[in-house]
């Protein structure tokens, strides 16, 4: 059963097993979507634990694409946060930055894909990476942001052109 | 370094091994709040859905008119049932000294052709004639 038919089994009928079964499918890919997102592994801890708490709450309300929801919460926790931090003192952010680096010169050309991602805006990246990596369709993703579908392909193909282009052959 | 440039579907693929690749989550952590989360899933009740709403209410209305005609019929009965009073108009009221005298039955006393003609005020609206 997909993760759809999980939620609407977990809403109508109350099937605890159904939404266990739809955390473990969901759990760790969101985890390392956070950590890739520029969060600490501590940090996405919290985060996933409160992204899923919010989404138990509110699924139900309209339970048609349950991943993409998820996956909006976690965004804006993690906006949330990382505006938070950014007030705060600038030494609070080293953690981060340790978790998520990179090696210096890169092996391959994933790591190069890694690394050129992170040097997109954070919508480009979480667009990026929720519509190649996570899977999502465009009309989830627009559900999710909000925008409409013909923008986040615009968009998307977009980003694309611009990991192209900085890619680094091109250099 | 020189990596030469990958096409678009290759870019595509590139962008979910290279995410896929990254370290795992502790899956004792993750049980952890699994377990914390089936919980807080646990106390939620389950919602009904727009179908058994839509079949609510239609029983609801259903009972509701069978109810109303029930009651309208049951109403006509009782009011069919109950004895009628005879009713008088002012003009036909006998005098205070005619009481003594034990009145005649409603029906006798108007087809009664003895009665004195002046009655013309009577609550009989049609009365046979007698030859």
């Amino acid at each position: 059963m997909d993760a759809a038919g999980l939620i609407k089994r977990f809403c109508r009928k109350g099937d605890q097993p159904a939404f266990n079964r739809f955390y473990r499918a969901q759990a760790d890919r969101l985890w390392r979507f956070l950590c890739a997102r520029g969060a600490s592994p501590e940090h996405a801890y919290d985060l996933l634990s409160e992204s899923f708490e919010r989404f138990v709450k509110n699924i139900c309300k309209n339970p048609a694409a349950p991943v993409a929801f998820l996956y909006r919460i976690a965004v804006n926790l993690h906006i949330d946060n990382h505006r938070r931090e950014q007030a705060r003192p600038a030494d609070s952010n080293t953690e981060e930055t340790e978790a998520c680096s990179d090696p210096a010169q890169p092996a391959d050309e994933r790591e190069w894909v890694r690394r050129l991602v992170k040097k997109l805006p954070p919508d480009e990246q979480n667009l990026l990476l929720m519509r190649y990596w996570i899977g999502l369709t465009h009309r989830e993703i627009a559900a999710s942001t909000g925008l409409p579908e013909g923008t986040v392909r615009r968009q998307a193909a977009a980003s694309l052109k611009k990991l192209r282009q900085n890619w680094p052959e091109n250099e | 370094m020189n990596i030469p440039c990958p096409t678009d579907d290759r870019l595509k693929q590139l962008i979910s091994e290279a995410f896929d690749e990254l370290p795992r989550a502790e899956s004792v952590r993750l049980e952890k709040i699994g377990h914390r989360l089936g919980k807080l899933a646990g106390c939620r009740k389950p919602s009904r859905s727009k179908t058994q709403h839509w079949l609510f209410w239609l029983l609801f209305g259903a009972s509701l008119t069978a109810a109303a005609w029930w009651g309208d019929e049951k109403l006509f009965t009782l009011i069919s049932s109950a004895p009628v009073a005879p009713v008088h108009s002012p003009a036909t009221e006998p005098a205070a000294s005619n009481h003594s005298k034990p009145p005649a039955s409603a029906d006798k006393q108007y087809l009664d052709p003895k009665q004195p003609i002046e009655q013309q005020d009577s609550a009989v609206i049609y009365r046979r004639e007698q030859y």
